[in-house]
């Protein structure tokens, strides 16, 4: 890729970032400019790691294109814990907040993986400056953490072919841009029972 | 039997501690976040939040333990337990007009609650608020995924231990049936899992 040309996607970039901060948290659009000044647009290659086990996520990463696999390690086994697709943010591991925090995740792509980044400690320092800013991260915040708590309730509440249903419904492009193992994975199931319900 | 404005004045006091401990906030600032909190207490197994119900408050536990649960297929599913110092609140619910949370005391509790529709009028306007709530957001977001999204993946016996560690504070306090709702195990293999932990001990 020419630099000119990532010039120029780097710009669509941060429009889109801007677009979908100021539509959720009800900002300003102008007033996040100081957000994306200090963003960076990345490239990863399919089946690359961006975070690794152990290590302290010291970026938040909003996805332009692409997609990423988060999961952990139990007892030496993958648990896949959720995807990321376009429009998806991840990062920044908060370990100001809880010492335990590093370490437990793997973001890795699935695809070719186009993101925006920006240092936690930089977005830190101004929200110390703005007020808008500031607003717009704590809403962010609460998206998150109200999707989370969903995520679980989708979990504890169904049985799997009920979350493969919900999963399909609400994530169906997903279904065909990730390994079969990956998703059977992440739902709870065997990759057997998954063809099973997904021939039906 | 203290007398409830004594009671009151501790659970502020209290409140004003865990928002320092937060984020550092001046004397004025913090005045203006705990005026707009009152005291209420309930007896045990008092519903707080009813099913459906918009929340309206956010809550501060000064005494006693809540359960926030909800309900699916007539299972009840515990979200997590919120002991002393702790809030409850669901800002996100308050904005989108949505809420499936049943908030419940275990115990008597007493609790100081502040109206959503307050609490936004002072994040908007003073930025030392604003980032109390952001510090907030931040650390119960990070607590909720250590506390219950790690359980995915785990065997009974794991997440047993797992609770036995993060609420080690409270465990004896919290009804064994909660603890198998909370952990999505019936009664009976949590019972078995308990005899087990005690032999190994002995």
């Amino acid at each position: 890729m020419t630099k000119h040309s990532d010039i120029l996607l780097e710009k669509k970039a941060k429009e889109l970032f801007t677009e979908r901060i100021a539509i959720t948290t009800n900002t300003d659009a102008a007033q996040l400019k100081e957000v994306t000044d200090l963003m960076d647009l990345v490239h990863y290659k399919k089946n690359q790691i961006v975070i690794n086990e152990g290590q302290i996520a010291d970026y938040f990463y909003f996805i332009i294109k692409g997609l990423v696999k988060v999961y952990f390690f139990k007892n030496d086994k993958v648990v896949v814990e959720r995807f990321e697709q376009e429009g998806g943010l991840f990062g920044g591991n908060f370990t100001h907040i809880s010492s335990n925090m590093p370490g437990k995740y793997v973001y890795e792509t699935l695809e070719n993986t186009t993101m925006l980044k920006i240092k936690y400690s930089d977005l830190d320092d101004l929200c110390k400056r703005s007020h808008t800013v500031e607003r717009a991260y704590r809403i962010m915040m609460e998206a998150f953490h109200n999707s989370y708590v969903e995520r679980l309730y989708f979990f504890k509440s169904l049985n799997s072919e009920e979350r493969y249903q919900a999963f399909s419904a609400q994530h169906g492009d997903i279904l065909n841009r990730a390994p079969l193992k990956d998703i059977a994975n992440y739902l709870g199931m065997t990759p057997e029972t998954l063809s099973r319900i997904r021939a039906k | 039997m203290h007398k409830i404005k004594d009671r009151e004045h501790a659970a502020k006091e209290m409140l004003a501690n865990v928002i320092q401990k937060i984020s550092p906030i001046t004397a004025s600032n913090l005045k203006k976040i705990i005026d707009k909190f009152e005291f209420i207490t309930f007896d045990k197994d008092a519903v707080i939040l009813k099913e459906n119900e918009i929340p309206t408050y956010c809550y501060f536990v000064a005494k006693g333990i809540v359960r926030v649960y909800y309900k699916t297929d007539g299972r009840q599913i515990i979200d997590w337990f919120a002991e002393e110092g702790t809030f409850i609140g669901n800002l996100y619910g308050y904005i989108t007009k949505s809420g499936f949370d049943i908030y419940e005391s275990i115990e008597e509790v007493e609790l100081l609650r502040a109206t959503y529709a307050d609490i936004e009028h002072l994040l908007s306007h003073v930025h030392e608020i604003e980032r109390v709530a952001r510090k907030t957001i931040e650390l119960y977001y990070v607590q909720y995924i250590e506390r219950s999204h790690q359980l995915k993946g785990l065997s009974a016996e794991e997440k047993y231990r797992l609770f036995l560690r993060n609420y080690e504070k409270f465990v004896s306090r919290i009804p064994l049936k909660y603890i198998a709702d909370y952990l999505g195990i019936t009664s009976e293999t949590l019972s078995r899992i308990r005899a087990k932990e005690l032999k190994k001990k002995k």
